[in-house]
């Protein structure tokens, strides 16, 4: 006998909602999978009429399943919303070629304008570059500093007001259980919020799918035959995020409200007085916000372009003083006496 | 779970001694190697552990003169590590004398087991006779004489199988589909009533028949355990009971309360202190050891020939997947092996985190585990609770 739907009581039941349990159909799936959504977008105020808005595309699933989402809801709900695709093009030969072409299609589909920027124009250096020259062991520290820069670079170039992010209840909640690990309370502190950019010269990020599972996710764009590109990364992610990846999964498989619980947790804390938080500074190099003198990416780039690529994997403040060096050692040499005093 | 589940791992931990390292101290040879605090000597090793335990002590001024302690001895090695310290440091000989009066109180949580340990138990009790403090033996099934609390955590566990963060979402009268759960409560309730005569080990079987998963389970013994000792503590005029909780089991219940959304109470979980949680119904539940590793601990323990007795408990011989507890304890471990330094992360991480309503004050507490509450939500933004609402509400 067929299951019927838990929401309609009528039509036959298609799947097991990942979040609630309850067997729906697809029309009701849909129309639940979207209206939490709307629900996120409303309550968190994450919009305000007439602005523009870039959506973060890869032509993975989640960025595929929010364009596509967003784009409904705009015009639905008359959000009265300017959308674009912006895509970012590391340079992962066999990745990136692919799935760049997903993001094309869909931006026909969508009908939404895309602008495509390059590591290669941003930073010079494609990811394939510097996996040559670092190893795999590292990679996903570039590639994810570069990218975070490049969105926002992009961002800026497109003139837009706000920065939507297909990062869904999965990937926060391992961010969450990542910095609980690595002792980065600011960053904890961060990654709970739904809108990020603190420093008014910073475009704001939103997080539509903040509460909406990987699991509904892949079913939605399963079921409506969404165009995306399914393979991972092929340069994987380092050992510690991989642990803490295994375990979230596991721990989904025992109880599947682990995802939403533990944001809530992080949501329910906040920090102590009297903790030292790191205190936002622009990067002297690029003006990028940063915690440090040189932000992340400059501090890559520096080892990169220096031949010492391990440069700015471990702790910044190390590395800060190392680059001071390396920049007194050059002064000296070149003669500047004036510079090292500057320096110092 | 607080001591219980550790005793698993204890004993495969042996000191370890290696030859030709200096000790951090004293620089005599033939050392201990202490996870990621350096190499001591035998004696330096000694100084170094009762200092940390006076240390946190000192650093937390909850005890004064005179005041009674119950120490929650379980057999297992944290607590009977915390027994020895504090053996040593009321010995009239110590420098600086413990001020305090030690008692014992030993949860006898057989009759979650089906085993029948008789033995062992007997084992604990001569311990606990031949350190010559006062000692208190309290069946689990006590709390069933306590209040019907008992019986209506389990119910709720039944129908949501979710801990505190769902339980009160489900107490959300608004929401049709949550009228239903509240009405089965009732119903039980009423049962319940009519059968006053059943014993108090027939309540807490009918209690753990009535929890379906073991994460529930492991949550709710942990809940009794410490509502128990509190509570007992304070009808034999004890002051504050120790509990002894090593930062690794710290970091372990700290990245479970994360995973069972339980953040809000961290501090009161965690902390040195377990806060207002139990004000009112019994004493504080005290963390002195929550600065020691577990590694320290066996060390300690093997050096000073410390007896302990293994009892099964919840978690004994199930699987590393068959709860939220076991899974995070394996994964903790796992991490510590490679990568020895992340206990004291979580654990310090912990520290400088509160929660946004943290203690009673005028909201209350949960009724289930006097813990604070957290599902207060606001109208005013997005957060996962509000969320779950939606979600329950059009489904
Ligand atoms: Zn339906
Ligand atoms: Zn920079
Ligand atoms: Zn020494
Ligand atoms: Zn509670």
């Amino acid at each position: 006998m067929p299951i019927i739907c838990h929401v309609c009581n009528d039509k036959k039941a298609l799947l097991k909602r990942p979040k609630t349990g309850h067997a729906l159909c697809k029309e009701c799936f849909y129309w639940a999978f979207e209206s939490e959504i709307h629900h996120t977008i409303v309550t968190g105020k994450l919009f305000k009429e007439g602005e523009i808005v870039a959506i973060g595309a890869s032509g993975g699933k989640d960025s595929t399943v929010l364009a596509h989402t967003l784009k409904v809801l705009n015009e639905r709900y008359n959000y009265g919303l300017d959308l674009r695709l912006l895509s970012i093009d590391e340079g992962i030969t066999g990745y990136r070629d692919d799935s760049l072409e997903t993001v094309k299609r869909n931006q026909q589909e969508y009908d939404l304008p895309l602008t495509v920027l390059s590591y290669e124009t941003l930073y010079g250096w494609t990811m394939d570059a510097i996996v040559k020259k670092i190893g795999k062991k590292n990679n996903c520290t570039f590639c994810g500093v570069f990218r975070r820069q490049a969105l926002d670079r992009g961002a800026m170039m497109l003139g837009v007001n706000k920065i939507a992010t297909g990062h869904n209840a999965d990937d926060i909640a391992e961010t969450i259980l990542m910095n609980i690990l690595r002792g980065d309370i600011a960053r904890l502190k961060r990654c709970t919020a739904i809108i990020t950019g603190d420093d008014p010269s910073g475009i704001p990020r939103v997080k539509p799918f903040k509460y909406t599972y990987e699991k509904e996710i892949v079913a939605y764009a399963y079921f409506k035959k969404l165009d995306y590109f399914s393979t991972e990364c092929i340069y994987s992610p380092d050992a510690y995020r991989g642990h803490a990846r295994a375990y979230l999964k596991d721990l989904e498989s025992i109880r599947p409200s682990t995802i939403i619980d533990i944001i809530h947790s992080g949501e329910m804390l906040s920090v102590c007085q009297g903790v030292k938080l790191p205190s936002q500074l622009k990067c002297v190099r690029c003006g990028y916000i940063s915690s440090n003198e040189l932000c992340k990416a400059c501090i890559l780039l520096e080892g990169l372009n220096k031949g010492k690529p391990k440069l700015g994997i471990g702790k910044t403040s190390k590395v800060t003083q190392q680059l001071k060096l390396s920049k007194s050692e050059e002064a000296s040499c070149s003669g500047g006496c004036n510079k090292i005093k500057n320096d110092l | 779970m607080c001591q219980v589940n550790g005793e698993t791992f204890s004993p495969k931990l042996e000191p370890q001694i290696i030859h030709g390292k200096a000790c951090v101290k004293c620089e005599k040879d033939s050392v201990i190697v202490v996870g990621t605090n350096g190499t001591f000597c035998k004696d330096c090793f000694e100084v170094y552990f009762s200092h940390k335990f006076r240390a946190s002590m000192g650093r937390n001024p909850l005890v004064r003169h005179h005041d009674k302690v119950a120490l929650a001895y379980s057999g297992g090695n944290n607590s009977s590590a915390l027994l020895n310290l504090i053996k040593k440091g009321l010995d009239p000989a110590t420098v600086k004398k413990l001020k305090f009066t030690p008692g014992l109180i030993f949860v006898d949580e057989r009759i979650l087991y089906p085993s029948d340990d008789y033995e062992k138990v007997k084992e604990i009790e001569e311990i606990m006779r031949n350190t010559g403090f006062p000692y208190h033996i309290v069946k689990l099934e006590e709390v069933g004489a306590m209040c019907i609390y008992t019986l209506y955590i389990g119910i709720v566990y039944l129908i949501v199988n979710h801990i505190c963060f769902n339980v009160n979402v489900m107490f959300k009268k608004e929401i049709p589909f949550l009228n239903h759960v509240i009405f089965i409560i009732d119903q039980v309730f009423s049962t319940e009533d009519t059968d006053e005569k059943m014993t108090n080990a027939e309540k807490l079987e009918k209690l753990f028949n009535s929890i379906t998963t073991l994460t529930s389970k492991q949550e709710t013994l942990y809940r009794l355990r410490c509502y128990l000792l509190s509570r007992k503590a304070k009808e034999l005029g004890y002051d504050h009971v120790f509990m002894g909780e090593t930062s690794t089991r710290l970091a372990i219940n700290i990245l479970s309360n994360f995973s069972l959304g339980r953040g809000v109470h961290l501090p009161q979980d965690t902390g040195f202190s377990d806060g207002l949680r139990f004000e009112g119904v019994g004493v504080k539940l005290l963390r002195p050891m929550r600065e020691m590793s577990m590694k320290e601990i066996a060390v300690y323990n093997a050096l000073n020939k410390v007896p302990t007795v293994f009892l099964p408990n919840l978690a004994t011989s199930q699987s590393v997947t068959s709860s939220v507890q076991n899974l995070t304890e394996n994964f903790i471990l796992g991490l510590v092996a490679g990568f020895p330094s992340t206990e004291m992360t979580v654990f310090r991480t912990s520290n400088k985190l509160h929660g946004k309503n943290d203690e009673k004050k005028s909201r209350g507490c949960c009724r289930l585990c006097f813990g604070a509450i957290d599902t207060e939500c606001g109208t005013a933004q997005a957060t996962a609770l509000r969320h779950t609402l939606f979600s329950e509400a059009i489904n």
